[in-house]
């Protein structure tokens, strides 16, 4: 009967035990399982979960709040380093200087190179411009003219030799140019857009309707700002952004010259470039002006309108799948145009509502730098490669803004160590083609319009858009930024524990394993042949890749690194 | 999904958790064999250690899970060795008041 229960019992022990095993063993693969299924699904692609604010303005902020707001946020991150200045989008866009280089050559064809840019008479505005980044060792104007004489011919004829291995990403990409323009740019002053609003194809003055209101007793006055910031970024996320921030406004970050004001729109030549008086008007008509001293000329200078009190800013990533297939496969229209519809549809809820507003929206229908506003109103923060490096997005982040008088509750600026990481990190920097992006271990020395920030060669940046393959642009630097990232538990767990880790150890632990563990292309790999073979920082999504999908076989550009 | 109509994900997790019971009785038959004589703080090392085995084992395959295989295999190289090595070493501090008691 004893050897009876004592074998009972060495038998419920041995189930235990085996037991105990079959549970680990399940676990061993059920965990690891479990982790490859959620990384693999869809649902993870920050951004495209849906529109609900939940689900992807997910990083508590709150703790990462900068005590001292704006303030600290400038005091610490961006020192003023002499006058500040607006900027001005005809010499600070690439595009738009080099047209303007290009015509000054047009005008002169004896012009050479060697007889340097003073003898081309570019304007006080431009002269000062490639002045102040001589001054940092930059030879901008030299960059400038290389695009359109070396970059674009070699371009067009890469571009004959490719374009069917990309006839997916440029279709893809073209359709969604298609409504690029929509809604139509803005072309009357503040005071006429900002107050009205379409009803059935007829023009609706919201003064008009407020009026009416006031009259019935029914204006729609918010309960308190923070009522108002609340249904604002609720209709924000439903309208389409993944991420929204509101902040005041701040004049030196508007552009000197205001859609549907101002001069610029009636700019003309310089027509005697001997006369400098003459050119400095001229060049003032065209949308230069004298430069404060000591700081960057001014475009119209236009007065920022006084209605425009608050900064709506909503992001929204790029699809994730031709997002890490840049610089060939990707473009910059999907995300620019879910952001610019955002913003457009939020600023006609804010007129409907009965305040002021204006849209401000990808890819050129802007008046204001976005990057400060998006800092300011704790999206994220100002990385490197000097794009908002926002937690839950990364880099991987276009904005729109909408303008307003409607006051709300505003939010603080953040500090989750992306301005520490990218001190040390720099692969951004290691990966650029172009070699735009420094490598300075701080912003000494780096700033514009009076402010120290990171910044780049937006004249070489610009030249490796006129070199890649596939739809237009690069967008290298973000897809290769620790911090754009998917919405999954490995680096959900990094998002939590690096701006919480006061040794640093963490901080140079995740760049160790993002330079040891993810394998990239080397920077001339990106470029065109003889140099590299366009590459790109991972292989086109099954989607994109035209042999999957048709008959053909065209020349693949990557077959030359092989 | 399963059969297109039903997240299985959900009672994967349920399994997993109903088998941690499982694990737990495993174990405390284990230690009871290996003569170790477990403290709360004991437990409290074991417990942790094998959550950050789970999450070591899980990483590498959540990255391959996202089209990062290269790096997912890497990871898998670094961690399987430090994780069994810790193992190792836990496995002797909870042998600590044990030899003790045997002496």
């Amino acid at each position: 009967m004893g050897d009876q229960t004592e074998k009972k019992k060495l038998s419920r022990r041995d189930f235990l035990k085996m037991g105990g095993l079959v549970g680990v063993a399940t676990q061993v693969i059920a965990v690891p399982a479990l982790g490859f299924k959620e990384a693999a699904s869809k649902e993870s692609h920050t951004g495209w979960e849906s529109f609900h604010e939940e689900n992807t303005q997910f990083f508590n902020r709150k703790p990462f709040e900068l005590k001292g707001g704006i303030d600290e946020l400038y005091e610490k991150n961006f020192p003023t380093t002499g006058p500040n200045s607006r900027p001005n989008q005809m010499v600070d866009m690439p595009f738009v200087r080099q047209d303007r280089v290009m015509g000054a050559i047009a005008q002169n064809p004896e012009w050479k190179p060697e007889d340097g840019r003073e003898a081309l008479n570019l304007g006080p505005d431009l002269d000062a411009y490639y002045a102040h980044y001589e001054e940092r060792g930059q030879n901008r104007f030299t960059d400038d003219i290389t695009v359109p004489t070396v970059n674009i011919p070699a371009w067009v004829a890469n571009h004959e030799t490719y374009d069917d291995h990309f006839a997916l990403s440029l279709a893809y990409f073209g359709a969604w140019s298609e409504h690029a323009g929509y809604p139509p740019e803005i072309t009357e002053p503040p005071d006429v857009t900002d107050y009205r609003y379409f009803e059935h194809g007829h023009a609706v003055d919201i003064r008009e309707v407020n009026k009416a209101r006031d009259e019935r007793g029914m204006r729609l006055k918010f309960k308190s700002p923070e009522h108002a910031a609340e249904l604002i970024k609720k209709a924000a996320h439903l309208y389409g952004a993944s991420v929204v921030g509101i902040t005041t406004m701040d004049p030196k970050f508007a552009y000197s010259s205001i859609r549907g004001m101002g001069p610029s729109k009636d700019a003309a030549p310089v027509e005697d470039a001997s006369d400098e008086d003459a050119a400095a008007a001229a060049a003032a008509a065209a949308g230069g002006g004298a430069a404060p001293e000591g700081g960057m000329p001014q475009m119209g200078d236009d007065p920022v309108p006084e209605h425009w009190k608050f900064v709506v800013v909503l992001g929204v990533p790029h699809e994730w799948e031709q997002f890490v297939s840049n610089p060939q496969y990707g473009d910059s229209l999907d995300a620019y145009n879910r952001a610019r519809m955002a913003g457009w549809r939020l600023a006609n809820f804010v007129k409907r509502l009965g305040y002021a507003s204006r849209w401000h929206c990808p890819p050129m229908s802007y008046d204001m730098v976005v990057t400060p506003f998006a800092v300011q109103a704790g999206i994220g923060e100002w990385g490197r490669c000097a794009c908002v490096i926002s937690p839950e997005l990364g880099g991987n982040v276009r904005f729109s803004v909408v303008t307003t008088e409607l006051e709300m509750a505003i939010d603080q600026p953040i500090d989750i160590g992306v301005t520490d990481f990218c001190k040390d990190c720099k692969i951004c920097a290691e990966v650029c083609p172009s070699a735009s992006i420094s490598f300075a271990d701080n912003t000494e020395g780096i700033n514009s319009r009076g402010i120290e920030h990171w910044d780049i060669n937006n004249s070489t940046c610009y030249g490796y858009w006129m070199e890649s393959m596939g739809p237009i642009g690069c967008r290298l630097c973000i897809a290769a930024c620790p911090y754009s990232r998917k919405d999954n538990w490995v680096h959900g767990v990094a998002r939590v524990l690096d701006p919480i880790d006061p040794t640093g150890l963490f901080n140079d632990s995740l760049i160790w394993m993002q330079k040891t563990l993810f394998d990239a292309p080397e920077a001339s790999e990106y470029k065109r042949p003889p140099d590299g073979c366009f590459a790109s920082y991972r292989p086109a999504p099954d989607w994109l890749n035209v042999e999957n999908w048709f008959t053909i076989t065209p020349p693949d550009p990557h077959d030359l690194c092989n | 999904m399963f059969f297109g109509v039903f997240d299985f994900t959900f009672v994967v997790w349920l399994i997993v958790g109903a088998v941690s019971v499982l694990v737990v009785m495993g174990a405390i038959e284990w230690f009871k064999d290996a003569g170790i004589t477990m403290s709360w703080w004991k437990w409290l090392v074991s417990v942790v250690w094998y959550i950050i085995f789970l999450m070591g084992m899980a990483a590498p395959f959540t990255l391959m899970g996202e089209g990062e295989a290269a790096a997912g295999w890497k990871m898998l190289l670094f961690t399987l060795p430090v994780l069994i090595i810790t193992g190792f070493a836990v496995y002797r501090i909870l042998k600590i008041g044990t030899e003790k008691k045997k002496a």
